[in-house]
Protein backbone atom coordinates (compact mmCIF):
# COMPACT_ATOMS: atom_id res chain seq x y z
CA UNK A 1 0.00 0.00 0.00
CA UNK A 2 1.05 3.35 -1.16
CA UNK A 3 2.19 5.68 1.68
CA UNK A 4 0.47 8.48 3.38
CA UNK A 5 1.44 11.84 2.77
CA UNK A 6 0.93 14.09 5.65
CA UNK A 7 2.25 17.55 6.37
CA UNK A 8 2.21 19.32 9.59
CA UNK A 9 2.84 22.55 9.56
CA UNK A 10 3.79 25.20 12.60
CA UNK A 11 3.51 28.90 12.50
CA UNK A 12 6.80 30.55 13.80
CA UNK A 13 6.86 32.13 17.29
CA UNK A 14 3.04 32.78 15.85
CA UNK A 15 1.68 35.75 18.51
CA UNK A 16 5.46 37.50 18.14
CA UNK A 17 5.03 37.05 14.42
CA UNK A 18 2.10 38.31 14.17
CA UNK A 19 3.03 41.79 16.42
CA UNK A 20 5.89 42.10 14.77
CA UNK A 21 3.92 42.34 11.03
CA UNK A 22 1.80 44.91 12.58
CA UNK A 23 4.91 46.64 13.73
CA UNK A 24 8.17 45.77 11.91
CA UNK A 25 10.33 48.01 14.21
CA UNK A 26 9.94 44.86 16.77
CA UNK A 27 11.90 43.32 14.80
CA UNK A 28 14.57 45.37 15.69
CA UNK A 29 14.41 44.83 19.49
CA UNK A 30 14.36 41.64 21.70
CA UNK A 31 10.49 41.47 22.60
CA UNK A 32 7.78 39.19 24.13
CA UNK A 33 4.00 38.67 23.84
CA UNK A 34 2.87 38.47 27.58
CA UNK A 35 0.19 38.13 30.02
CA UNK A 36 -0.97 40.98 32.12
CA UNK A 37 1.07 40.81 35.48
CA UNK A 38 -2.02 42.74 37.33
CA UNK A 39 -4.71 39.73 36.34
CA UNK A 40 -1.35 37.30 37.11
CA UNK A 41 -1.34 36.29 34.09
CA UNK A 42 2.48 36.94 33.81
CA UNK A 43 4.00 34.61 31.47
CA UNK A 44 5.75 34.68 28.09
CA UNK A 45 3.39 33.23 25.31
CA UNK A 46 5.51 33.92 22.56
CA UNK A 47 9.04 35.77 21.80
CA UNK A 48 10.91 36.50 18.69
CA UNK A 49 14.31 35.35 17.52
CA UNK A 50 16.16 38.10 19.57
CA UNK A 51 14.81 37.42 22.76
CA UNK A 52 15.10 33.88 22.40
CA UNK A 53 19.20 34.54 21.35
CA UNK A 54 18.67 36.17 24.76
CA UNK A 55 17.47 33.18 26.43
CA UNK A 56 13.65 33.72 27.11
CA UNK A 57 11.51 30.95 27.11
CA UNK A 58 7.75 30.59 26.25
CA UNK A 59 6.15 30.23 29.75
CA UNK A 60 8.21 31.58 31.66
CA UNK A 61 7.72 34.42 34.09
CA UNK A 62 7.96 38.09 32.90
CA UNK A 63 10.29 38.51 35.88
CA UNK A 64 12.57 35.88 35.07
CA UNK A 65 12.73 36.84 31.22
CA UNK A 66 13.63 39.96 32.51
CA UNK A 67 16.34 39.13 34.53
CA UNK A 68 18.02 37.32 31.40
CA UNK A 69 16.95 40.25 29.03
CA UNK A 70 16.44 43.54 30.73
CA UNK A 71 15.63 45.50 27.36
CA UNK A 72 12.43 43.02 26.79
CA UNK A 73 9.52 44.95 24.92
CA UNK A 74 6.18 43.15 26.79
CA UNK A 75 3.28 43.44 24.19
CA UNK A 76 0.02 42.42 25.69
CA UNK A 77 -1.80 39.18 23.56
CA UNK A 78 -4.64 40.42 20.71
CA UNK A 79 -6.58 37.26 20.70
CA UNK A 80 -8.88 38.40 17.86
CA UNK A 81 -5.74 39.30 15.38
CA UNK A 82 -4.21 35.80 16.27
CA UNK A 83 -7.23 34.06 15.63
CA UNK A 84 -8.39 35.94 12.43
CA UNK A 85 -4.67 35.06 10.77
CA UNK A 86 -4.93 31.42 12.28
CA UNK A 87 -8.39 31.14 10.56
CA UNK A 88 -6.73 32.82 6.90
CA UNK A 89 -3.67 30.08 7.22
CA UNK A 90 -6.42 27.22 7.43
CA UNK A 91 -8.19 28.61 4.24
CA UNK A 92 -5.13 28.43 2.68
CA UNK A 93 -4.32 24.77 3.34
CA UNK A 94 -8.11 24.05 2.79
CA UNK A 95 -7.55 24.87 -0.74
CA UNK A 96 -4.88 21.68 -1.10
CA UNK A 97 -6.86 19.19 1.16
CA UNK A 98 -10.23 18.79 2.54
CA UNK A 99 -8.16 17.32 5.73
CA UNK A 100 -7.16 19.99 7.92
CA UNK A 101 -7.14 19.17 11.34
CA UNK A 102 -5.75 22.18 13.96
CA UNK A 103 -3.58 21.61 17.04
CA UNK A 104 -4.03 24.57 18.72
CA UNK A 105 -4.27 27.92 17.20
CA UNK A 106 -0.88 27.71 15.33
CA UNK A 107 -0.10 24.09 14.40
CA UNK A 108 -1.96 22.19 11.74
CA UNK A 109 -2.17 18.71 9.90
CA UNK A 110 -2.89 17.98 6.19
CA UNK A 111 -3.24 14.90 4.66
CA UNK A 112 -2.38 15.47 1.03
CA UNK A 113 -3.21 11.59 0.45
CA UNK A 114 -5.25 10.84 -2.72
CA UNK A 115 -5.58 14.83 -3.70
CA UNK A 116 -4.53 15.52 -7.51
CA UNK A 117 -0.84 17.09 -6.15
CA UNK A 118 0.47 14.42 -3.59
CA UNK A 119 3.81 15.74 -3.82
CA UNK A 120 4.22 16.64 -0.10
CA UNK A 121 7.38 18.66 -0.91
CA UNK A 122 6.27 20.54 -3.20
CA UNK A 123 3.10 21.17 -1.71
CA UNK A 124 5.04 22.34 1.50
CA UNK A 125 7.05 24.72 -0.55
CA UNK A 126 4.44 25.93 -2.24
CA UNK A 127 2.61 26.91 1.44
CA UNK A 128 5.49 28.02 2.77
CA UNK A 129 5.79 30.38 0.18
CA UNK A 130 2.26 31.73 0.14
CA UNK A 131 2.09 32.43 3.63
CA UNK A 132 5.17 34.00 3.17
CA UNK A 133 4.00 36.22 0.98
CA UNK A 134 0.20 36.58 1.25
CA UNK A 135 0.50 36.71 5.25
CA UNK A 136 3.79 38.18 5.88
CA UNK A 137 4.49 35.19 8.58
CA UNK A 138 6.58 32.44 8.49
CA UNK A 139 6.29 27.98 8.50
CA UNK A 140 8.48 25.60 9.14
CA UNK A 141 6.51 22.48 7.49
CA UNK A 142 7.33 18.79 8.13
CA UNK A 143 5.85 16.23 5.62
CA UNK A 144 6.27 12.48 6.40
CA UNK A 145 4.18 9.25 6.30
CA UNK A 146 2.29 9.35 9.70
CA UNK A 147 1.15 12.60 12.12
CA UNK A 148 4.11 12.50 14.62
CA UNK A 149 6.69 12.32 12.46
CA UNK A 150 5.09 14.82 10.55
CA UNK A 151 5.62 17.43 13.81
CA UNK A 152 8.95 16.26 14.80
CA UNK A 153 9.99 17.29 11.08
CA UNK A 154 8.20 20.66 11.87
CA UNK A 155 10.21 20.97 14.55
CA UNK A 156 13.47 20.18 13.49
CA UNK A 157 14.63 23.15 11.31
CA UNK A 158 12.99 26.73 12.08
CA UNK A 159 11.93 29.15 11.13
CA UNK A 160 10.82 29.40 7.49
CA UNK A 161 12.14 25.71 6.11
CA UNK A 162 10.62 22.38 5.28
CA UNK A 163 12.09 19.12 6.57
CA UNK A 164 10.82 15.43 4.84
CA UNK A 165 11.10 12.79 6.71
CA UNK A 166 10.62 9.75 4.86
CA UNK A 167 11.09 6.21 5.06
CA UNK A 168 15.30 5.76 3.81
CA UNK A 169 16.32 8.68 6.26
CA UNK A 170 14.28 8.16 9.07
CA UNK A 171 16.85 5.94 11.00
CA UNK A 172 18.99 9.29 10.58
CA UNK A 173 16.60 12.08 11.07
CA UNK A 174 14.59 10.63 13.61
CA UNK A 175 16.54 8.36 15.64
CA UNK A 176 19.32 10.36 17.33
CA UNK A 177 16.49 12.77 18.54
CA UNK A 178 16.14 13.03 22.66
CA UNK A 179 13.79 11.00 23.31
CA UNK A 180 11.64 14.46 24.79
CA UNK A 181 11.07 16.01 21.54
CA UNK A 182 8.56 13.01 21.11
CA UNK A 183 4.37 14.37 21.56
CA UNK A 184 3.48 12.70 24.96
CA UNK A 185 7.05 12.24 26.27
CA UNK A 186 7.13 15.34 29.51
CA UNK A 187 9.39 15.28 32.35
CA UNK A 188 8.13 12.87 34.19
CA UNK A 189 8.37 10.02 31.40
CA UNK A 190 11.63 11.62 30.71
CA UNK A 191 12.20 11.07 33.74
CA UNK A 192 11.73 7.47 33.70
CA UNK A 193 13.34 6.85 30.50
CA UNK A 194 16.55 8.26 31.95
CA UNK A 195 16.34 5.58 34.61
CA UNK A 196 16.52 2.75 32.01
CA UNK A 197 19.06 4.36 29.98
CA UNK A 198 16.54 5.90 27.38
CA UNK A 199 17.75 9.13 26.24
CA UNK A 200 16.76 9.25 22.74
CA UNK A 201 13.80 8.46 20.23
CA UNK A 202 15.83 5.41 18.85
CA UNK A 203 16.57 3.79 22.49
CA UNK A 204 12.82 3.63 22.44
CA UNK A 205 12.33 1.78 19.54
CA UNK A 206 15.07 -0.51 20.38
CA UNK A 207 13.97 -1.17 23.73
CA UNK A 208 10.61 -2.59 22.35
CA UNK A 209 7.22 -2.44 22.65
CA UNK A 210 6.42 -5.31 25.76
CA UNK A 211 9.13 -3.57 27.83
CA UNK A 212 7.32 -0.17 27.30
CA UNK A 213 4.44 -1.65 28.57
CA UNK A 214 5.20 -2.70 31.62
CA UNK A 215 6.77 0.34 32.37
CA UNK A 216 3.87 2.72 31.29
CA UNK A 217 1.12 0.63 30.65
CA UNK A 218 -1.23 1.42 27.84
CA UNK A 219 0.38 4.44 26.98
CA UNK A 220 3.90 2.59 26.99
CA UNK A 221 2.57 0.88 23.41
CA UNK A 222 1.59 4.38 21.71
CA UNK A 223 4.89 5.79 22.74
CA UNK A 224 6.83 3.25 21.18
CA UNK A 225 3.93 3.48 17.78
CA UNK A 226 5.09 7.08 17.86
CA UNK A 227 8.78 6.89 18.32
CA UNK A 228 9.03 3.80 15.27
CA UNK A 229 6.42 5.29 12.56
CA UNK A 230 3.90 3.21 13.43
CA UNK A 231 1.24 5.54 14.30
CA UNK A 232 -1.90 5.44 11.78
CA UNK A 233 -4.01 8.51 13.55
CA UNK A 234 -5.99 10.42 10.78
CA UNK A 235 -6.03 13.34 10.29
CA UNK A 236 -9.35 14.36 10.77
CA UNK A 237 -11.74 16.36 8.15
CA UNK A 238 -11.59 19.79 8.04
CA UNK A 239 -14.78 21.33 10.13
CA UNK A 240 -15.47 18.03 11.65
CA UNK A 241 -17.10 18.66 14.98
CA UNK A 242 -15.61 16.67 17.88
CA UNK A 243 -18.28 15.33 19.98
CA UNK A 244 -17.95 17.70 23.21
CA UNK A 245 -17.39 16.08 26.46
CA UNK A 246 -18.00 18.69 28.82
CA UNK A 247 -18.01 22.62 29.04
CA UNK A 248 -15.75 24.41 31.55
CA UNK A 249 -14.55 27.90 32.79
CA UNK A 250 -11.53 28.26 35.02
CA UNK A 251 -9.86 32.34 36.20
CA UNK A 252 -6.81 32.88 37.81
CA UNK A 253 -8.62 35.71 40.31
CA UNK A 254 -6.83 38.91 40.64
CA UNK A 255 -5.88 37.95 43.98
CA UNK A 256 -6.56 35.57 46.09
CA UNK A 257 -9.42 34.76 47.54
CA UNK A 258 -10.59 33.92 50.93
CA UNK A 259 -13.89 35.16 51.98
CA UNK A 260 -17.23 33.19 50.95
CA UNK A 261 -17.94 36.51 49.18
CA UNK A 262 -15.50 36.89 47.17
CA UNK A 263 -15.42 32.67 46.58
CA UNK A 264 -19.23 33.31 45.53
CA UNK A 265 -18.54 35.99 43.00
CA UNK A 266 -16.28 34.14 40.92
CA UNK A 267 -18.34 31.01 41.32
CA UNK A 268 -21.32 32.24 40.05
CA UNK A 269 -19.29 34.33 37.12
CA UNK A 270 -17.95 31.22 36.00
CA UNK A 271 -21.16 29.25 36.19
CA UNK A 272 -22.71 31.22 34.05
CA UNK A 273 -20.34 31.41 31.60
CA UNK A 274 -20.99 27.59 31.73
CA UNK A 275 -24.25 27.35 31.57
CA UNK A 276 -24.74 29.89 28.62
CA UNK A 277 -22.41 28.32 26.89
CA UNK A 278 -24.29 24.90 27.42
CA UNK A 279 -27.31 26.69 25.73
CA UNK A 280 -25.45 27.73 22.85
CA UNK A 281 -24.53 24.53 22.15
CA UNK A 282 -27.69 22.39 23.28
CA UNK A 283 -26.80 20.22 26.29
CA UNK A 284 -27.90 19.96 29.60
CA UNK A 285 -25.11 18.84 32.24
CA UNK A 286 -25.81 16.10 34.96
CA UNK A 287 -22.51 16.85 36.68
CA UNK A 288 -20.83 19.91 37.83
CA UNK A 289 -16.94 19.72 38.74
CA UNK A 290 -15.04 22.43 40.71
CA UNK A 291 -11.24 22.49 40.49
CA UNK A 292 -9.14 25.03 42.74
CA UNK A 293 -5.76 25.99 43.15
CA UNK A 294 -4.63 27.75 46.46
CA UNK A 295 -1.63 29.74 46.50
CA UNK A 296 1.00 27.11 47.34
CA UNK A 297 -0.48 25.93 44.00
CA UNK A 298 -1.81 22.92 45.30
CA UNK A 299 -4.58 21.55 42.86
CA UNK A 300 -8.25 20.11 43.81
CA UNK A 301 -10.95 19.14 42.08
CA UNK A 302 -14.14 17.36 43.05
CA UNK A 303 -17.35 16.52 41.61
CA UNK A 304 -21.01 15.99 42.51
CA UNK A 305 -24.00 15.03 40.61
CA UNK A 306 -27.25 17.11 39.95
CA UNK A 307 -30.62 16.22 40.24
CA UNK A 308 -31.32 17.07 37.16
CA UNK A 309 -30.45 17.21 33.91
CA UNK A 310 -29.63 21.31 33.66
CA UNK A 311 -28.50 24.15 31.94
CA UNK A 312 -29.51 26.91 34.21
CA UNK A 313 -27.12 28.61 36.10
CA UNK A 314 -29.43 28.46 38.77
CA UNK A 315 -28.68 25.12 39.44
CA UNK A 316 -25.47 24.86 38.39
CA UNK A 317 -23.81 27.62 40.49
CA UNK A 318 -25.44 27.01 44.33
CA UNK A 319 -24.06 23.40 43.74
CA UNK A 320 -20.94 24.49 42.11
CA UNK A 321 -20.12 26.67 45.65
CA UNK A 322 -21.94 24.69 47.96
CA UNK A 323 -18.61 21.72 46.63
CA UNK A 324 -16.59 24.65 46.87
CA UNK A 325 -17.28 25.34 50.08
CA UNK A 326 -17.29 22.12 51.65
CA UNK A 327 -14.01 21.81 51.10
CA UNK A 328 -12.69 25.06 51.72
CA UNK A 329 -10.68 25.12 54.99
CA UNK A 330 -10.65 28.44 56.94
CA UNK A 331 -7.13 30.13 56.41
CA UNK A 332 -7.14 29.13 53.28
CA UNK A 333 -6.34 31.47 49.56
CA UNK A 334 -7.46 30.31 46.37
CA UNK A 335 -5.82 31.18 43.43
CA UNK A 336 -7.42 29.84 40.64
CA UNK A 337 -11.00 28.62 40.54
CA UNK A 338 -13.18 26.54 37.64
CA UNK A 339 -16.22 25.48 37.43
CA UNK A 340 -17.21 22.37 34.66
CA UNK A 341 -20.26 20.73 33.62
CA UNK A 342 -19.39 17.33 32.59
CA UNK A 343 -21.59 14.05 31.49
CA UNK A 344 -23.00 15.81 29.15
CA UNK A 345 -26.95 14.88 27.12
CA UNK A 346 -28.55 16.09 24.57
CA UNK A 347 -30.96 18.89 25.70
CA UNK A 348 -33.48 18.32 23.33
CA UNK A 349 -34.23 14.95 24.43
CA UNK A 350 -35.18 16.54 27.84
CA UNK A 351 -38.38 16.73 28.93
CA UNK A 352 -40.27 16.67 32.27
CA UNK A 353 -37.84 14.86 34.46
CA UNK A 354 -40.00 15.36 37.71
CA UNK A 355 -43.16 15.00 39.40
CA UNK A 356 -42.75 16.74 41.96
CA UNK A 357 -40.05 19.69 41.03
CA UNK A 358 -41.49 22.68 40.06
CA UNK A 359 -41.34 22.30 36.32
CA UNK A 360 -42.97 25.22 35.37
CA UNK A 361 -40.68 27.37 37.79
CA UNK A 362 -37.41 26.24 35.71
CA UNK A 363 -38.68 26.71 32.28
CA UNK A 364 -39.55 30.30 33.34
CA UNK A 365 -35.86 30.46 35.06
CA UNK A 366 -34.33 29.17 31.16
CA UNK A 367 -36.44 31.71 29.87
CA UNK A 368 -34.88 34.10 31.89
CA UNK A 369 -31.28 33.29 31.71
CA UNK A 370 -31.85 33.21 27.68
CA UNK A 371 -33.03 36.45 27.74
CA UNK A 372 -29.78 37.24 29.65
CA UNK A 373 -28.12 36.02 27.04
CA UNK A 374 -29.44 38.15 24.12
CA UNK A 375 -28.78 40.93 26.34
CA UNK A 376 -25.41 40.16 26.90
CA UNK A 377 -24.98 39.33 22.96
CA UNK A 378 -26.46 42.35 22.21
CA UNK A 379 -25.25 44.91 24.96
CA UNK A 380 -21.62 43.87 26.02
CA UNK A 381 -21.16 40.29 28.71
CA UNK A 382 -21.30 43.10 31.69
CA UNK A 383 -24.39 44.95 30.80
CA UNK A 384 -26.23 42.49 33.11
CA UNK A 385 -24.62 41.65 36.29
CA UNK A 386 -25.27 39.86 39.60
CA UNK A 387 -25.36 41.83 42.53
CA UNK A 388 -22.71 40.21 44.12
CA UNK A 389 -20.21 40.72 41.56
CA UNK A 390 -20.24 44.45 42.38
CA UNK A 391 -18.77 43.62 45.79
CA UNK A 392 -15.23 43.62 44.55
CA UNK A 393 -15.15 44.75 41.10
CA UNK A 394 -11.61 43.71 40.33
CA UNK A 395 -12.04 40.04 40.31
CA UNK A 396 -15.52 40.11 38.15
CA UNK A 397 -14.59 42.58 35.58
CA UNK A 398 -14.11 39.81 32.98
CA UNK A 399 -16.25 39.01 29.77
CA UNK A 400 -15.25 35.41 30.45
CA UNK A 401 -17.19 34.06 27.93
CA UNK A 402 -15.84 36.47 25.28
CA UNK A 403 -12.01 36.13 26.55
CA UNK A 404 -12.53 32.15 26.66
CA UNK A 405 -11.10 31.70 22.78
CA UNK A 406 -8.46 29.30 22.53
CA UNK A 407 -9.30 25.56 23.57
CA UNK A 408 -6.49 23.23 24.34
CA UNK A 409 -6.39 20.13 22.32
CA UNK A 410 -4.91 16.78 23.16
CA UNK A 411 -3.73 14.35 20.33
CA UNK A 412 -5.91 11.56 21.41
CA UNK A 413 -9.13 14.32 21.01
CA UNK A 414 -10.53 15.59 23.84
CA UNK B 1 12.39 51.36 4.62
CA UNK B 2 8.67 51.88 4.19
CA UNK B 3 6.08 52.50 6.73
CA UNK B 4 1.98 52.45 6.56
CA UNK B 5 0.25 55.48 5.43
CA UNK B 6 -3.60 54.85 6.16
CA UNK B 7 -5.57 56.79 3.27
CA UNK B 8 -8.94 57.61 2.65
CA UNK B 9 -10.55 55.28 0.06
CA UNK B 10 -13.59 56.59 -2.25
CA UNK B 11 -15.29 52.90 -3.67
CA UNK B 12 -17.05 52.07 -5.81
CA UNK B 13 -19.38 48.51 -5.22
CA UNK B 14 -20.36 46.70 -7.63
CA UNK B 15 -23.69 44.66 -8.29
CA UNK B 16 -21.85 41.65 -7.94
CA UNK B 17 -20.05 43.10 -4.86
CA UNK B 18 -16.61 43.47 -6.08
CA UNK B 19 -15.11 46.73 -4.85
CA UNK B 20 -13.38 49.20 -7.24
CA UNK B 21 -11.01 51.94 -5.40
CA UNK B 22 -11.32 54.83 -7.52
CA UNK B 23 -9.75 57.73 -5.50
CA UNK B 24 -7.54 57.76 -2.39
CA UNK B 25 -6.64 61.16 -0.15
CA UNK B 26 -3.15 60.83 1.55
CA UNK B 27 -2.68 62.00 4.85
CA UNK B 28 -1.84 65.28 3.86
CA UNK B 29 -5.08 66.11 2.17
CA UNK B 30 -3.76 65.50 -1.53
CA UNK B 31 -6.59 63.88 -3.58
CA UNK B 32 -5.17 61.25 -6.06
CA UNK B 33 -7.35 59.25 -8.87
CA UNK B 34 -7.12 55.84 -9.48
CA UNK B 35 -6.95 55.43 -13.34
CA UNK B 36 -7.10 51.57 -13.22
CA UNK B 37 -7.35 48.79 -10.34
CA UNK B 38 -6.89 45.47 -10.48
CA UNK B 39 -7.66 42.93 -7.34
CA UNK B 40 -4.45 40.62 -6.60
CA UNK B 41 -5.84 38.61 -3.46
CA UNK B 42 -4.01 38.83 -0.46
CA UNK B 43 -0.65 40.32 -0.37
CA UNK B 44 1.93 41.16 2.60
CA UNK B 45 2.48 44.50 2.80
CA UNK B 46 6.26 46.11 2.23
CA UNK B 47 5.54 48.80 5.36
CA UNK B 48 3.82 46.68 7.85
CA UNK B 49 0.54 43.91 7.86
CA UNK B 50 -1.25 41.92 5.35
CA UNK B 51 -4.23 42.23 3.93
CA UNK B 52 -6.48 42.45 0.77
CA UNK B 53 -4.54 44.04 -1.85
CA UNK B 54 -5.54 46.24 -4.88
CA UNK B 55 -3.03 47.00 -8.11
CA UNK B 56 -3.64 50.95 -8.91
CA UNK B 57 -2.81 52.77 -11.29
CA UNK B 58 -1.95 56.48 -9.85
CA UNK B 59 -0.46 58.92 -11.94
CA UNK B 60 1.04 56.12 -14.37
CA UNK B 61 2.04 54.09 -11.75
CA UNK B 62 1.75 50.70 -10.36
CA UNK B 63 1.17 50.75 -6.77
CA UNK B 64 -0.41 48.43 -4.11
CA UNK B 65 -3.24 49.42 -1.79
CA UNK B 66 -4.27 47.21 1.01
CA UNK B 67 -7.76 46.93 3.48
CA UNK B 68 -7.38 44.92 6.16
CA UNK B 69 -11.15 42.99 6.67
CA UNK B 70 -9.78 42.52 10.68
CA UNK B 71 -9.89 46.89 11.18
CA UNK B 72 -11.84 47.36 8.49
CA UNK B 73 -8.82 50.40 7.14
CA UNK B 74 -6.71 50.84 3.92
CA UNK B 75 -3.65 52.13 3.61
CA UNK B 76 -0.46 51.86 1.14
CA UNK B 77 3.34 51.93 1.30
CA UNK B 78 5.01 55.35 1.86
CA UNK B 79 8.26 56.69 2.08
CA UNK B 80 9.90 56.69 5.50
CA UNK B 81 10.36 55.65 8.48
CA UNK B 82 7.66 53.53 10.61
CA UNK B 83 6.99 54.22 14.05
CA UNK B 84 9.99 53.40 16.26
CA UNK B 85 10.11 50.35 18.16
CA UNK B 86 9.05 50.90 22.26
CA UNK B 87 11.76 51.44 24.96
CA UNK B 88 11.34 48.58 27.45
CA UNK B 89 9.44 49.66 30.23
CA UNK B 90 11.92 49.32 33.36
CA UNK B 91 10.72 46.21 35.14
CA UNK B 92 8.71 46.62 38.69
CA UNK B 93 6.78 44.84 40.72
CA UNK B 94 3.16 45.25 39.94
CA UNK B 95 1.04 45.74 42.55
CA UNK B 96 -2.91 46.25 42.66
CA UNK B 97 -3.33 49.90 43.68
CA UNK B 98 -6.96 48.67 45.09
CA UNK B 99 -6.03 46.09 46.73
CA UNK B 100 -4.18 45.44 50.12
CA UNK B 101 -3.71 41.80 51.21
CA UNK B 102 -4.10 40.63 54.89
CA UNK B 103 -1.71 39.20 56.26
CA UNK B 104 -1.63 35.51 55.35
Amino acid sequence: MKDRVILHVDQNSFYASVEMLRRPALKTVPCAVAGDPVNRHGIVLAKNQLAKQAGVKTGEAIWLSRQKCPDLVLIPPDYSRYLYYSRIARELYNEYTDRVEAFGIDECWLDLTGCPNDDGFAVAEIIRERIKNELGLTVSVGVSWNKIYAKLGSDLRKPDATTVISRSNYQDVVYPLPSEDLLYVGPATSRKLRRIGVRTIGGLVKVGPEFLRVLFGVVGLSLYAFAAGLDTSQVAKSGREVPVKSIGNSITARHDLHTERDIKAVTYMLAESVSSRLRISGMAARTVQISMRDYELHNFERQAPLRFATQLCAEIAPEAFRLIMDNFQEGQWIRSLGVRACNLVQASKLNQQSFLEDEKHREATLRLEETIDTLRGRYGGLSVRRGISLADRSLTEHDIRKENVIHPVGFFGP
Amino acid sequence: MSRPVFVCVLLEMGASGARHPLRITWEDGVYYEITHSNFVGRRAARSAGSGECWICRIADKDVPLYYSPLTGRWWMDGKGDGEPAPTPEPYRRVKDRNYTPPEK
